[in-house]
C-alpha cells in the first residue's frame, strides 16, 4: 500500500519537480516587483500574471505528457492543456496535471495503433498530422468541457483549504504531512499536493501558508539540534553536518533516520511544526512561491515583503518547539543512533561480497535531487581520493539506469529500486544505508572498490582472452592507498590477487605466498611487512614485480603492526635484488613514513623503482 | 673491532627468512654491535632492512665485524650462521 502512495506521489511530483525552477522564477518576479514588492515595477510586473496562467500549467503539462511518452507526449500535454487553460479563469494547475498524462496516453495509443502500419516515407506526414489533429481536439474538448470540471474540482479543494485556513486549523496538517516526510512521501505530499494549492492563493491573496507546511526546515532542525547536544558518540558526529544540511541546504532527508532509529522523535516534529503553523496563523505569515528545497535561504527569498522577519521567526518556533520536545527523550537513551549505525557488518572477504567489475554507481533517492546528490558527491570525493576511477553518478528511484553496477539507497526505498532494477533488465546490486553521509555500509563498498581495482583489472583482461606480461615491475595499477585494516591472511590474499590481476604470477603463487607466511613471517619491522611465495612455487612467476598495500591504521603481524604490505614476485635471482632494492629505499625513516601516508601513486613509483 | 670473512654458500642467497633469523641472533646477541659489509657497503647487521638492502647473492663474499662486549662470542656465531646457510 505504501508502493502504491508512494508511487502515484512519485508520479505527481514527477510532473512538478523539473519545473521548480519557473516557479522559483515566476516567485521571485511576484516577490521583487509586484506592488506590494521589494522594488515594485508595473512593467515588469506584468510577466506575474501570463506566467501563472499560461507557462507555470503548460510547463507542467509539458512534463507530464513527457513522463508517459516522450518528447511527443509532452508537446501534444502542452497543446491540449492550452484548452484547458483558455477555457477557466483559474490558474490550472490541476488541469495540466490531468490533461498532461492524457493526451500523452492518447497519442500513445494512436502511436502503436500505427506501427508497422504507415506507409514508407509517410511517417513525418502521419506523425506532425497525428499529433496536430489529436492535439486540437484535445484542446477542444478540454475547452468546452473539461475546464469546468476541474475548475470546479480545484474551487472545491480551495475551499477545503481555505476553510482549514479560516478556522486557524491548518497546523493539523502537520498531523499528515510530517508522517508522511518521514517515509519518503515528502515529495509527493508537497509538490504534488500543496505547491499547487498554494499557487492558487497565491494569486488571490498574494501569499500562502501552504508553502510553509513541508519546507520548515524548523522541526527537523530542532531534532538534530538535540542529537548534537545530548546525543553521545556516533549520533553526535553526524549531527553538526546534518545541521548545516538541514537548515541552509534544506534537504530534509538528512534527518529522517534519526526519526525512523526512534520514532517517538515523529511526535517532536509534528508539535514543532505545528506550532510553528500556529504561529503563521496568528501572524498571516506565508510564502510567496514554493521553497524549494526546503531551506532558511529560500525561505528568505520567498518570503512577502515586509514579512522576512516572520517567516525567519516562524523556522526558529518550530526549531524550538521540536528541540524542547527531542531533548528529552534523546537523553533518556542519547546512544539509540548507535543501533541505526552499527549493526554487526561483516568485514568484506576480498574475494568479494560485490561480485563483478564495479563501473558505475548510482546514489537513488525519491526525487533524485536532494539526498542522492549529497551522497553522490560525498561518495564521487572520496574515490577520487583514493585514486579509484569509477562513475558515481546520483538519480531518482525510477530513473536508475539499466548500466547502473552498484545502486546505493534507503532502506524505505531498495524495493522499489529492486524493481526498477528488474524492470530496464539491469543487473545493479543494491546497497542499503541508513545515513548518506556516514554509513557502515558506504565504508564497506569503499573497501570492496579498492580491493577490486586490480581484481577489476584482472576481470578485463580475462575478457580479452589474453594476459599480457607486464613491463615494469612497479605500476600504478599495482598500488592501492587507504585500505581499512584487515586480517593478515586477507592482506596477503589482497597482495597475492593483485599480482595475478597484474599479470606477474600465476594463482599457484598466490596461495603459495600463505604457505610462505606460515613458515616464517614476512614482517621486517619499521611496519613493512613483504609477503611473497616459496621456493617451490617460483615457477609460477612470469615476470617480476611487487605491488604496494598501504594501509594506515595497519595490519596485525603477530603483534606487529604492518602500515605498508609488499607483495612480491621475483623471477629467478631478481626476487633478492627486489627485496634488497625495496629495504635500501625504505630504510631511511622519513622515506618509510612518506610512503605510508602519501596519497599520491607516482610519489610511491618514483620512490620505490 | 674484530672481523672475519665468510663465503655465503646459500643456493638463494641471504633472502627473508634467513635473513629474519640472522637479524633476530644478533638482536640477541646484544650488548655487541655487529655490522656486515660486502663490498663497499657496511650495515648495521640488526637492522632487517638494512640487511636485505645488500642484496646477498649466492656466493657473495662478506665480511662479519662486531664489537663491544662479548664481541668475539658475536662474532662467532654470526660467521658460523651465514656459514651454515645452504
Amino acid at each position: 500500500m505504501q508502493q502504491e502512495i508512494q508511487k502515484f506521489g512519485r508520479t505527481l511530483s514527477a510532473m512538478v519537480m523539473p519545473n521548480i525552477g519557473a516557479f522559483i522564477a515566476w516567485g521571485l518576479i511576484t516577490a521583487i516587483f509586484i506592488d506590494s514588492g521589494w522594488w515594485p515595477n508595473e512593467h515588469i510586473a506584468q510577466l506575474v500574471s501570463p506566467m501563472l496562467k499560461y507557462l507555470l500549467p503548460l510547463l507542467i503539462a509539458y512534463t507530464a505528457g513527457k513522463n508517459v511518452a516522450g518528447l511527443r507526449g509532452g508537446v501534444i500535454g502542452a497543446v491540449a492543456s492550452m484548452g484547458i487553460i483558455v477555457g477557466s479563469d483559474i490558474p490550472m494547475f490541476m488541469g495540466a496535471m490531468i490533461m498532461g498524462p492524457l493526451a500523452g496516453w492518447c497519442i500513445k495509443r494512436f502511436d502503436r495503433l500505427v506501427e508497422g502500419k504507415v506507409r514508407q516515407g509517410f511517417e513525418m506526414l502521419v506523425d506532425n498530422f497525428s499529433l496536430g489533429i489529436i492535439g486540437m481536439l484535445l484542446a477542444i474538448v478540454g475547452y468546452l468541457f473539461i475546464g469546468g470540471v476541474v475548475s470546479w474540482l480545484v474551487e472545491a479543494a480551495s475551499a477545503g483549504v481555505n476553510f482549514l485556513l479560516a478556522q486557524k486549523l491548518s497546523p493539523l496538517l502537520s498531523l499528515v504531512v510530517d508522517p508522511c516526510k518521514v517515509l519518503f512521501l515528502n515529495n509527493a505530499v508537497n509538490h504534488g499536493i500543496m505547491t499547487p494549492l498554494g499557487i492558487e492563493q497565491v494569486s488571490e491573496v498574494g501569499q500562502s501558508m501552504l508553502f510553509l507546511v513541508d519546507p520548515n526546515p524548523g522541526p527537523g532542525l530542532g531534532i538534530l539540534l538535540a542529537c548534537w547536544v545530548f546525543g553521545r558518540e556516533n549520533t553526535r558526529q553526524s549531527a553538526p553536518g546534518a545541521v548545516v544540511i538541514q537548515l541552509f541546504g534544506g534537504i530534509h532527508e538528512i534527518y529522517f533516520p534519526y526519526v525512523l532509529a526512534k520514532p517517538v522523535l515523529l511526535l517532536a516534529v509534528i508539535g514543532g511544526n505545528i506550532c510553528a503553523l500556529l504561529f503563521c496563523t496568528l501572524f498571516d505569515i506565508g510564502l510567496v512561491a514554493p521553497a524549494s528545497p526546503g531551506s532558511l535561504i529560500s525561505i528568505i527569498l520567498m518570503a512577502p515583503k515586509g514579512k522576512t522577519i516572520l517567516a525567519i521567526l516562524a523556522v526558529v518556533v518550530g526549531t524550538a518547539v521540536s528541540f524542547l520536545l527531542s531533548s528529552p527523550m534523546i537523553r533518556r537513551s542519547p546512544d539509540f543512533q548507535d543501533d541505526v549505525d552499527e549493526e554487526p557488518q561483516e568485514k568484506p572477504s576480498t574475494d568479494g561480497v560485490l561480485g563483478g567489475v564495479i563501473r558505475k554507481i548510482v546514489f537513488s533517492c525519491d526525487a533524485g535531487m536532494g539526498s542522492s546528490a549529497l551522497g553522490a558527491t560525498t561518495f564521487r570525493k572520496r574515490l577520487q581520493q583514493a585514486g579509484i576511477a569509477i562513475e558515481v553518478i546520483n538519480t531518482a528511484v525510477n530513473d536508475i539506469p539499466s548500466d547502473a553496477d552498484v545502486v546505493v539507497c534507503q532502506q524505505v526505498l531498495s524495493e522499489r529500486a529492486a524493481q526498477r532494477v528488474a524492470s530496464v533488465g539491469g543487473h545493479a546490486q543494491i546497497v542499503n544505508i541508513k545515513n548518506f553521509m556516514k554509513d557502515a555500509a558506504l565504508d564497506d563498498l569503499f573497501v570492496q572498490l579498492k580491493g577490486n581495482v586490480c581484481s577489476g583489472v584482472k576481470e578485463q583482461e580475462e575478457e580479452k582472452d589474453a594476459k599480457a606480461t607486464p613491463q615494469e615491475v612497479l605500476q600504478a595499477d599495482g598500488i592501492v592507498l587507504g585500505l581499512s585494516s584487515e586480517p593478515k591472511e586477507a592482506a596477503i590474499r589482497r597482495a597475492g590477487n593483485c599480482l595475478v590481476a597484474l599479470g606477474y604470477v600465476d594463482d599457484v603463487y598466490a596461495d603459495s605466498m600463505l604457505e610462505r607466511e606460515k613458515l616464517a613471517t614476512t614482517y621486517m619491522g619499521m611496519g613493512l611487512a613483504i609477503p611473497h611465495g616459496t621456493s617451490e612455487a617460483k615457477a609460477g612467476v612470469r615476470s617480476s614485480g611487487i605491488v604496494v598495500l598501504q594501509y594506515p591504521e595497519g595490519v596485525d603481524f603477530d603483534g606487529e603492526k604492518a602500515r605498508l604490505v609488499i607483495g612480491i614476485a621475483g623471477v629467478g635471482d631478481s626476487h633478492l635484488e627486489i627485496l634488497s632494492h625495496i629495504a635500501e629505499a625504505l630504510d631511511d625513516e622519513t622515506v618509510l613514513e612518506q610512503i605510508c601516508t602519501t596519497n599520491d601513486k607516482q610519489q610511491i613509483i618514483d620512490i620505490l623503482r | 673491532m674484530i672481523s672475519k670473512e665468510v663465503i655465503l654458500a646459500a643456493s638463494e642467497g641471504l633472502h627473508a627468512r634467513p635473513a629474519g633469523e640472522l637479524v633476530k641472533m644478533v638482536k640477541g646477541l646484544a650488548p655487541a654491535k655487529v655490522t656486515l659489509t660486502c663490498g663497499a657497503k657496511t650495515v648495521n647487521a640488526a637492522s632487517m632492512l638494512s640487511v636485505l638492502s645488500l642484496g646477498l647473492k649466492s656466493g657473495s663474499s662478506i665480511v662479519v665485524g662486531a664489537e663491544g662486549d662479548n664481541a668475539q662470542e658475536a662474532l662467532t656465531q654470526v660467521v658460523q650462521f651465514i656459514a651454515s646457510l645452504s
